[in-house]
């Protein structure tokens, strides 16, 4: 009896070790091999899972996360040759531009723009080396109460004119090889403060504002005041802008812009810049027209000089080859008053007709072959030929 | 004309009618099915859009659908018959053009990321489920019984005139 018991104990003891520690293998049914069928449809369900978990996967990364840094970068490389005198023909490393967005939260934004400008003197030593200068172009943080309000502080391109706030740094994008002469000098191109805009109401003309106030030109005139203003007076400016829903394609603006500029020499401006831009924006045709008058009233004695400068710029994307080509044309007149202290335009042309072709080699890189044809005030009459590979990445 | 006349041809008239309406009606079932049709995550809060509206929305001109919720596009990838009408039919641009806007749109800051691309209509509307505000364009038979579907000037997919066809 007590036999009996030990063995029953035993029994089970080698049952439950059977049970819980020999492998599973072990215990697999090799009677009976996997068929084809069996072995096909397991490799399925394998796939199937595999697949659902791919999916996951991607739909888990495509789900917005915050911050979610994207990088973006433009390039150029082009070569010029013209019979202006003291000037040679030459290759140059255009900018290398780079721009980070990043989504902060569903209604903060960053957007960051650096750009590495190759230059004559921007190296070391006595005559000083060439080399390359690192500017913070743009630096926005961006808040979005909707799309009526968005409020911005930080260093952007001034809005007050149309290319400035669309192709300033990313010459792939624009047309032709460079922007017209109104920027930089004439128009201010950057601006440090505080900007709102948005939508004006809901109308079938899609009005929309920016108001901005900040720091102004800084005694160079072409440069913003990054490290402070140059006086008490902030600039300003206003722009309201219209797509109108009739015509797709169209946008047309005007803009007021108000500074008092101080020189280097100390002597202080009133400055006031109206400008306004019609544009066509599909590309057959595509037509890019802007007008700016700059005014500047003398703090003391008065005396009032008034500049102005306008473009328009034609070009047509061809159907035929792919729709790559896309030949231009572009007429700039500058009416400058000789006598202005703070600007000295005279270095400015009087007139520029250009013409090219542009060749889209890829989605992602154009190259732009160009002519042209500058008079300046002295009477003197310059041709140049450029070209110039552009691209994103 | 005997009786037996005219029922033999009343009767191949009825026929013909049977025959050609079945025709007709199997080829506007058919064509709502290809339809696109936009479909939006239930927090959507609009059910009609019109063509001009929508148009906004696609090109990002139009980013929220209020202050707290943003719209989010999910746009099939290239070669999708899906993207080629939308690129035909609201944005008016080839495909190079359609990748400039949005390069554009991100270069002047006015946005920080383009749409959403997805690769096929099942993982469209996976993705539709999850992101409130998101809205993307599927084959009509392809929606599934309870997700929202917004009306394009008052029609859906299947009605004469309607814009995604």
């Amino acid at each position: 009896m007590t036999e009996g018991i030990i063995k029953i104990f035993a029994l089970t003891g080698f049952f439950l070790f059977g049970v819980f520690f020999v492998p599973e293998a072990l215990w697999a049914d090799t009677s009976n091999p996997p068929t084809n069928e069996m072995l096909l449809e397991r490799i399925e369900q394998l796939e199937r899972r595999s697949e659902q978990q791919t999916r996951q996967q991607i739909i888990s990364e495509m789900r917005t996360k915050y911050p979610s840094l994207n990088i973006l970068g433009f390039g150029n490389i082009s070569f010029s040759t013209t019979d202006e005198a003291g000037k040679t023909s030459s290759f140059r490393m255009g900018q290398f531009v780079l721009h980070f967005s990043s989504a902060l939260s569903p209604r903060v934004s960053y957007f960051g723009e650096i750009s590495i400008t190759a230059r004559r003197d921007a190296g070391e030593g006595d005559p000083k080396a060439s080399g390359f200068d690192v500017e913070i172009e743009r630096n926005i943080i961006r808040f979005d109460q909707g799309d009526h309000l968005k409020i911005s502080a930080g260093r952007f391109h001034t809005p007050i004119n149309w290319w400035n706030s669309t192709f300033h740094h990313g010459v792939w994008l624009q047309t032709t090889i460079d922007r017209p002469s109104m920027l930089g000098t004439l128009v201010p191109i950057h601006f440090l403060g505080v900007v709102l805009e948005g939508a004006l109401g809901e109308s079938s003309l899609n009005l929309a504002y920016n108001v901005g106030m900040g720091n102004g030109r800084g005694k160079v005139l072409g440069r913003a005041g990054d490290a402070g203003d140059v006086n008490n007076n902030k600039a300003w400016f206003v722009n309201v802008l219209s797509k109108p829903d009739r015509f797709f394609g169209l946008d047309i603006g005007a803009s007021v812009y108000g500074d008092q500029i101080t020189t280097t020499s100390g002597a202080v401006f009133d400055e006031m810049i109206f400008s306004a831009h019609l544009i066509w924006s599909k590309e057959n045709p595509e037509v890019i027209s802007e007008y700016a008058n700059i005014r500047h009233e003398a703090k003391s004695g008065g005396a009032t000089f008034d500049h102005q400068s306008a473009y328009l710029q034609i070009a047509y994307r061809l159907p035929w080859l792919e729709a790559r080509f896309k030949p231009y044309a572009r007429y700039e007149h500058n009416k400058l008053d000789p006598a202005e202290p703070p600007l000295s335009p005279t270095s400015l042309f009087k007139r520029r007709a250009i013409a090219g072709l542009r060749f889209d080699v890829s989605s992602y890189a154009a190259l732009k072959i160009e002519y042209r044809k500058e008079k300046k005030d002295s009477g003197s009459d310059n041709n140049s030929g450029l070209a110039q590979v552009s691209f994103t990445f | 004309m005997s009786l037996s006349g005219l029922l033999k041809t009343m009767r191949r008239l009825l026929l013909v009618t049977g025959f050609l309406w079945v025709l007709f009606f199997q080829a506007g079932v058919a064509q709502a099915a290809e339809d696109i049709a936009l479909v939006a995550h239930p927090t959507v809060p609009v059910d009609n859009l019109s063509f001009v509206q929508a148009r906004k929305i696609l090109l990002g001109n139009h980013q929220y659908w209020s202050p707290d919720l943003r719209v989010t596009l999910l746009i099939r990838a290239p070669v999708a018959r899906e993207r080629d009408l939308l690129l035909k039919k609201f944005y008016e641009m080839s495909e190079p053009q359609f990748r400039q806007h949005w390069i554009s749109k991100i270069f002047r800051a006015e946005t920080t990321s383009g749409p959403k691309v997805v690769f096929s209509s099942d993982m469209a509307l996976e993705l539709l489920v999850l992101i409130p505000g998101s809205i993307t364009f599927v084959r009509a038979d392809q929606v599934p019984k309870g997700l929202k579907v917004i009306q394009i000037d008052g029609r859906l997919p299947g009605d004469p005139g309607y814009s995604l066809q």
